[in-house]
């Protein structure tokens, strides 16, 4: 075949995809950074889809999206309250906004009614999920779980709505405790419910993210009902995200403080050289060093995860009768 | 830059036709391949292309070197130094890290509490793959295979864009002679191309994806399942690593034929194989032929006792376990292939010794063998062998379960976590088990044993549809693709290498 005749080739499928798969082109412009790049990428799916749409071209998608149904990129209304979508899906309500005080019992796990512990966030709770994993071991009270979103956070519902995935994934598991970790993508601007741009760093921003830190404890939370446990983020190498990872703290701290069955684990004793800066080794108390952080500088490495998993433990296992 | 994003999309979209229209001047056509390979690769950090180009120019500079010695004792001195200035390239960026901690920890036990210094580098996508193809190069010229060729020839080579980063580990031998002849447009094997990324797309996005999280969540919390679960698991893997990097490669080789470049075959229906050395003929092949020619044979090959050979294999699969990663998991995988493969020949020679006429298994590999291309007449995917009574089966089996024994330690966090996987698969009862998945793994295993011919039939028949025919058959697996695979890209698991 001419080479002519595969580029044109190319060319005819290139078009007719774009037009078939237009929304999805759309949601993937969407998801970009904001800046330029987003910004053209919009300029150009936007009228894209809005075309496909008014000839019924992209139909055809959905309903094989409908049919499988693997186009799941619903919204909830926690992290954006005034959001709407086609696909809304009902945040698992709490059962009062900021849980009272309780001195509430919790339930000793068996055998037979293991501790359901769900670990969720970004990438970053990936290392430790399997640091945890290996606390654990076998033990057959302890029933663990994980939902770890690469590349996500609580800046970008467009990207993925954490309020609605949560949602989703308590309401299928039905967690006892729930291990938080977000951030690493966070050191960004976002949108506040209204539409607002809230540049990096600004108070609207920070505020707002702690306005989300607080949304998504109370559903994880619901009422007291769940033990949550909120990781916060060590000392970071770049330095952008190294600043941001105050307010992420400060507000996931905030957040503990006014909520009884909410923790936080304070990263930056644990994982911070002397001055609470970076640092991608620690001296063990037997003298031996180990390389606490992966190579990109923001990760804990395997040896790091391992080292923080007994303060993990420890700061759910007593409130659930383990020890 | 990854294949299947639509940002490369519109990468290609420019470089394909910008280089058909340019081929008439080869000069300008070498320029701007060139430069489309930097801007590929600068996409991923532009401080690699920096690490690029030092080796175009390092190794075309020791090639020269080399070709210009006056005798075999000066042609041997400088391929060695060509051959560790790579190597030692290859090692700080790769396993500085790896050789700091392990003296650590060995100085630990010897109760020396230190770790040596090492500066924070980030490994450079793709330099492995890169750095064996110079290799490649410095060495045929210091064997007198080929001759050095002009400077920008060499830069294409190096840096052309479908292979950088992941393969296949095309040779210089194998890609200069096509430089050197103007691509004919007339010729361009586009109906095995588009055949080619389609089917890699898929494999890549869905297959793979699907697989992963089932994979995931064994070797994530490997205690929490039962055997049968677990050994589903390691299935999972088995077929995850093999859709991912099968289908990356089946990308590059088709990007590749669009821009009139033939690239040998590197799968040839892996889990078919009825042993390991069967195996290493299937899977990876190109690194497999690598480690053989410029490893293996410059041990000293099967040139020797046995025991000598015994060590040469040992040692290829050894260091070819370390290609893939500076950790001890790829260290133990690389011992269980090598140890494999030993047992194997001794078994072999041992059959021979008694049975002269020959065994059924385990022909050696002619060494030095060209490499089948995609796309010739020559070319041969042999796909699985016929059967032959039960016994075949029995080591179809047996070989598929060695090699999943491997990939335990391929995929496991620590040498830990695979013994791990192992006790629950051994030791540990019951697990619920995914039907769908089970159902998905048996036809992932059917396939390997789909015939060959049938495969080159329906492409055959494909190339020959109409353009909108082409089209529409590719617009459907784009769909396809966007409605079933996941959201955003699941990274490649050989960009690690």
């Amino acid at each position: 075949m001419p080479a002519g005749r595969a580029i044109a080739t190319l060319f005819l499928t290139f078009v007719v995809a774009s037009l078939l798969c237009s929304e999805s082109l759309e949601r993937i412009a969407q998801r970009q950074p904001y800046g330029t790049t987003r910004d053209i990428a919009l300029a150009v799916t936007k009228p894209l889809h809005r075309v496909a749409h008014t000839f019924f071209l992209d139909r055809p998608r959905q309903w094989l999206a409908d049919v499988t149904g693997n186009d799941r990129q619903p919204v909830a209304n926690v992290l954006l309250p005034t959001a709407t979508t086609a696909t809304t899906v009902p945040a698992v309500t709490p059962t009062s906004q900021v849980a009272t005080p309780t001195t509430a019992a919790r339930r000793t796990p068996t055998p037979d009614a293991p501790l359901k512990v769900l670990m969720a966030g970004d990438s970053l709770i990936g290392n430790i999920s399997q640091a945890v994993g290996l606390l654990v071991g076998d033990d057959p009270r302890v029933a663990l779980k994980t939902d770890v979103q690469v590349g996500t956070g609580l800046s970008r519902p467009d990207v993925l709505d954490w309020g609605a995935e949560l949602s989703y994934v308590l309401d299928k598991q039905d967690p006892d405790v729930v291990i938080l970790s977000f951030g690493a993508n966070d050191d960004q601007p976002l949108r506040d419910p209204s539409g607002a741009f809230l540049p990096l760093f600004s108070d609207g921003w920070a505020k707002e993210y702690a306005r989300r830190v607080g949304a998504i404890v109370d559903l994880a939370s619901d009422g007291g009902r769940r033990t949550v446990i909120w990781v916060g983020l060590a000392p970071e190498r770049p330095d952008r995200l190294n600043q941001a990872k105050d307010t992420f703290n400060a507000a996931a701290r905030d957040a503990a403080a006014t909520r009884t069955d909410v923790h936080f684990v304070d990263l930056v004793p644990l994982f911070g050289d002397v001055g609470g800066g970076y640092t991608d080794t620690l001296t063990k108390p037997d003298g031996s060093v180990v390389v606490v952080r992966e190579s990109d500088g923001v990760h804990l490495s395997h040896d790091g995860a391992n080292l923080l998993a007994p303060t993990l433990w420890q700061s759910f296992a007593p409130e659930w009768h383990l020890a | 830059m990854l294949f299947p994003t639509i940002r490369f999309a519109i990468f290609f979209a420019i470089v394909l036709p910008v280089s058909w229209l340019l081929m008439p001047r080869p000069l300008r056509w070498r320029v701007f391949m060139v430069a489309a390979s930097f801007v590929f690769y600068g996409a991923w950090n532009r401080n690699y292309t920096l690490l690029l180009a030092a080796s175009i120019v390092g190794n075309q500079f020791f090639a020269n070197l080399i070709h210009r010695a006056r005798d075999d004792r000066g042609r041997q001195v400088r391929m060695a130094i060509a051959i560790a200035a790579n190597v030692a390239v290859l090692g700080w960026f790769k396993y500085a890290g790896f050789l700091a901690d392990t003296t650590s920890s060995a100085l630990g036990w010897l109760g020396i509490h230190s770790r040596l210094p090492v500066p924070n580098v980030l490994l450079p996508i793709g330099i492995s793959f890169f750095t064996f193809q110079a290799l490649s190069y410095v060495i045929d010229v210091g064997r007198q295979r080929i001759k050095p060729v002009r400077f920008v020839d060499f830069a294409v080579y190096l840096s052309f864009f479908p292979h950088l980063v992941a393969g296949p580990i095309v040779r210089a031998s194998e890609f200069l002679p096509q430089l050197r002849h103007r691509r004919d447009p007339r010729r361009v094997d586009a109906g095995l191309a588009l055949w080619l990324l389609a089917a890699g797309l898929f494999k890549k996005v869905v297959v793979s994806s699907y697989l992963a999280t089932a994979a995931n969540r064994v070797f994530d919390f490997p205690h929490q399942h039962g055997g049968l679960d677990a050994l589903v698991g390691v299935y999972a893997y088995a077929f995850q690593i093999y859709a991912d990097f099968s289908g990356y490669t089946d990308m590059a080789i088709g990007l590749a034929l669009l821009l009139g470049f033939r690239f040998p075959a590197n799968f040839d229906a892996p889990y078919s194989a009825t042993s390991l050395q069967d195996f290493w003929r299937r899977w990876h092949v190109t690194l497999s032929r690598w480690l053989r020619d410029y490893l293996y044979i410059g041990l000293g090959g099967n040139r020797g006792t046995k025991w000598r050979t015994y060590r040469n294999v040992m040692l290829t699969m050894l260091l070819g376990g370390l290609w893939h990663g500076a950790a001890w998991t790829f260290v133990c995988w690389g011992a269980l292939h090598g140890g494999g493969l030993v047992i194997e020949r001794w078994w072999r020679e041992r059959r021979t010794a008694r049975h002269p006429a020959g065994a059924l298994v385990g022909v050696p590999a002619v060494e030095g063998a060209p490499a089948p291309y995609v796309g010739t007449p020559q070319f041969e995917i042999h796909g699985a062998a016929p059967a032959r009574g039960g016994r075949v089966w029995v080591h179809r089996i047996a070989t598929f379960h060695v090699v999943c024994l491997g990939w335990i330690f391929f995929r496991a966090a620590t040498v830990h976590d695979a013994f791990t996987v192992i006790d629950r698969i051994v030791f540990h009862r019951g697990g619920g088990v995914d039907l769908r998945l089970v159902a998905v793994l048996g036809g992932l295993f059917a396939a390997q044993y789909v015939p060959a011919d049938a495969v080159g039939r329906v492409q055959a028949a494909f190339s020959r549809w109409s353009i909108a025919a082409q089209a529409g058959a590719l617009t459907s697996v784009l769909v396809a693709i966007d409605v079933l695979g996941p959201p955003g890209i699941a990274p490649f698991i050989y960009f690690q290498f």
